[in-house]
């Protein structure tokens, strides 16, 4: 029970971090639970986020819900604590406790500092970066796409399947579905040549026997490795052909694949 | 033809739930006549429809095409009967000049600020880029439905046949929706809805949730509302604190119905709640909620769970509150869709 108490304190923790949002939060539901112009909104505001509060840390229901939701997303529970109306609402009322209005305007002016204080501007280059395309995915697995997809085309291969690094695995198939991957993001119930397969194309120094060997057991038509590993004249002499190089990455295709 | 497609894509998802919309806000006792509310209620509806065909159909292994055929042919009668009955009487009552004279009185300089901060968030969202690796299992859903026709019958990180359903995600199909717009807007590529065009018109949505809750905590006093959507712009621009808060959420992956479920769902439920209890706003704030539910079951398979806790948690207040427990009924028959949910995914696992 205390265990459980002490991991929901953790989840807390790492929801809110270094944040103040939670001491803000305290406060403006004292000033709801006492403020008299605010008694109309406690069954809205105050009263069900004190019973979320309850139900994330009660040992009883925070085991029964882990059960259902699972323990490693147990933090999502705080997301029902309706935060920024409770904090708006009793920033809006905190500037009714005075009548002048230079200091309704300067207790405005103070709400919106301690928001600012407390928190962590969201739009900066920390969860940002510039657009590289539309679609919003690495150009490089684009470019891979637009190759294997265009090469399958002239072969006639109506279902390619290609052996590609894991950071191209993930966005390949976001791009062009027709495209089928031998292994999916972080091997997911992945077999065990799947997972040598997994571990050789993603070595610093692929051995070049193996990895011809695990794609054709895998049944790829594909390879797609980091150019800066130049395996063209290597991967030739197992009849790998170099297709095009794009975006910092080789395609190429096993002519033994062809000839089935 | 791309701007034909984006057209098409507008008619979707924002035109025909204005129109159905119209049809469900009008029949609420305290309907104002907002605009904004219609729209709340038509997204709502049409996302629940989508849902409630969808699910079965996964497990029916219909095709993509027919449940965009089906959801389509409901919508478009839902959204004729709804032109009819709501949107021609409206139209004859309310001229352009009328609008034009509500927008000149309700325009304050607070709130054009907060219109400003809010459509310089959407544009920030559209034009920069989070990349998420869980998008290697939701868009890939979106684009794989297309691809094959099917829906979830293919492991999207592979490409390969699923031996058996992917569990509790073939309860949420809102990947199945970002497919389904995809077809209907003519091909607009799933990744590109996903990425480019639809964190915006979240942003922009999220806010409009929070319009209404201003509006309903502070009945006509503009300059509460305003500074209240002012300070809720603040808050949300501020909760950059850590990668799991709903804001965060919100702003960096609102394309995934997880973020949905904590930036779109809970306030909306907090709203529908206030509406059907506190309000006592009749039988079709009811179904308004049962709609919110069903699209937060949509969103995510975290939705079920934090659905039913939300309305369970107003309804149990409000119950105390006013010693009232005549909308007991009513708040379980809202979580219906949930409660199925979750047999459902008993049975299955």
């Amino acid at each position: 029970m205390q265990s459980l108490f002490a991991e929901t304190l953790e989840y807390f923790k790492s929801y809110f971090a270094d944040s103040l949002y939670p001491l803000l939060f305290f406060l403006c539901l004292v000033l709801i639970a006492f403020y008299p112009g605010a008694k109309k909104e406690r069954p809205s505001l105050l009263w069900p986020n004190l019973l979320f509060l309850a139900v994330t840390f009660c040992p009883l229901t925070a085991y029964a819900i882990m059960k259902m939701i699972g323990g490693l997303v147990y933090w999502r529970m705080f997301w029902l604590l309706t935060i920024p109306i409770t904090l708006a609402y009793a920033g809006v009322r905190l500037t009714d406790c005075f009548s002048r209005k230079t200091v309704q305007a300067l207790t405005a002016i103070a709400a919106a500092a301690a928001i600012i204080c407390s928190g962590q501007f969201i739009f900066t280059e920390n969860y940002f970066s510039a657009r590289m395309n539309y679609f919003k995915i690495p150009t490089e697995a684009i470019y891979v796409s637009e190759v294997i997809s265009a090469h399958a085309e002239k072969q006639e291969i109506e279902s390619p399947k290609a052996a590609v690094t894991a950071y191209l695995s993930v966005y390949i198939r976001q791009y062009d579905a027709g495209i089928r991957l031998a292994y999916g993001r972080n091997m997911v119930k992945g077999d065990v040549s799947e997972t040598k397969l997994y571990q050789e194309i993603n070595s610093s120094e692929p051995s070049v026997k193996k990895l011809a060997k695990l794609v054709r057991k895998a049944e790829c038509e594909y390879l797609v490795l980091p150019s800066s590993l130049e395996m063209d004249d290597a991967l030739a002499e197992y009849d790998f052909e170099k297709v095009d190089a794009a975006g910092g990455y080789t395609v190429y295709f096993d002519i033994e694949a062809d000839g089935e | 033809m791309a701007i034909l497609k984006i057209m098409l894509f507008c008619l979707w998802l924002v035109i025909l739930p204005f129109l159905n919309g119209l049809f469900l806000a009008e029949r609420q006792k305290t309907y104002t006549g907002s605009l904004f509310q219609a729209f709340f209620y038509g997204v709502i509806f049409n996302l629940a429809v989508f849902e409630i065909l969808a699910v079965p159909m996964v497990f029916l292994k219909g095709t993509l095409r027919q449940l965009c055929s089906l959801w389509a042919a409901l919508i478009l009668i839902m959204t004729v009967f709804s032109f009819v009955k709501c949107a021609l009487p409206l139209c004859r009552q309310k001229t352009g000049r009328h609008l034009k004279q509500r927008i000149k009185s309700r325009f304050t300089p607070m709130l054009a600020v907060a219109v400003v901060c809010i459509f310089l968030q959407a544009a920030y969202v559209t034009l920069n880029q989070h990349i998420d690796d869980d998008d290697a299992y939701y868009v890939a859903t979106a684009v794989t439905a297309v691809e094959t026709d099917t829906l979830m019958e293919y492991n999207p990180y592979t490409g390969n046949l699923y031996n058996k359903l992917p569990g509790r995600y073939a309860l949420s199909a809102w990947p199945l929706y970002l497919a389904a717009l995809s077809v209907l807007s003519g091909g607009l590529h799933p990744t590109l809805i996903a990425h480019f065009l639809l964190p915006g018109l979240i942003v922009l949505f999220a806010y409009l949730i929070y319009t209404l809750i201003a509006r309903e905590l502070f009945p006509d006093d503009c300059r509460r509302q305003d500074f209240f959507l002012l300070l809720v712009i603040l808050l949300l621009s501020f909760s950059g604190f850590s990668i799991y808060s709903s804001g965060t959420f919100l702003f960096i992956r609102g394309w995934q119905g997880k973020a949905l479920v904590a930036g779109i769902s809970i306030p909306a439920l907090f709203y529908l709640c206030r509406l059907a209890m506190m309000a006592d706003d009749g039988l079709y704030a009811w179904l308004s909620l049962f709609c919110a539910v069903t699209a937060t079951c949509m969103f995510s398979s975290m939705g079920v769970v934090l659905s039913v806790i939300s309305v369970a948690a107003y309804t149990l207040v409000y119950g105390i509150e006013k010693r009232k427990w005549s909308h007991l009924s009513c708040a379980l028959l809202s979580c219906g869709s949930a409660f199925l949910c979750g047999v459902v995914y008993l049975i299955i696992s």
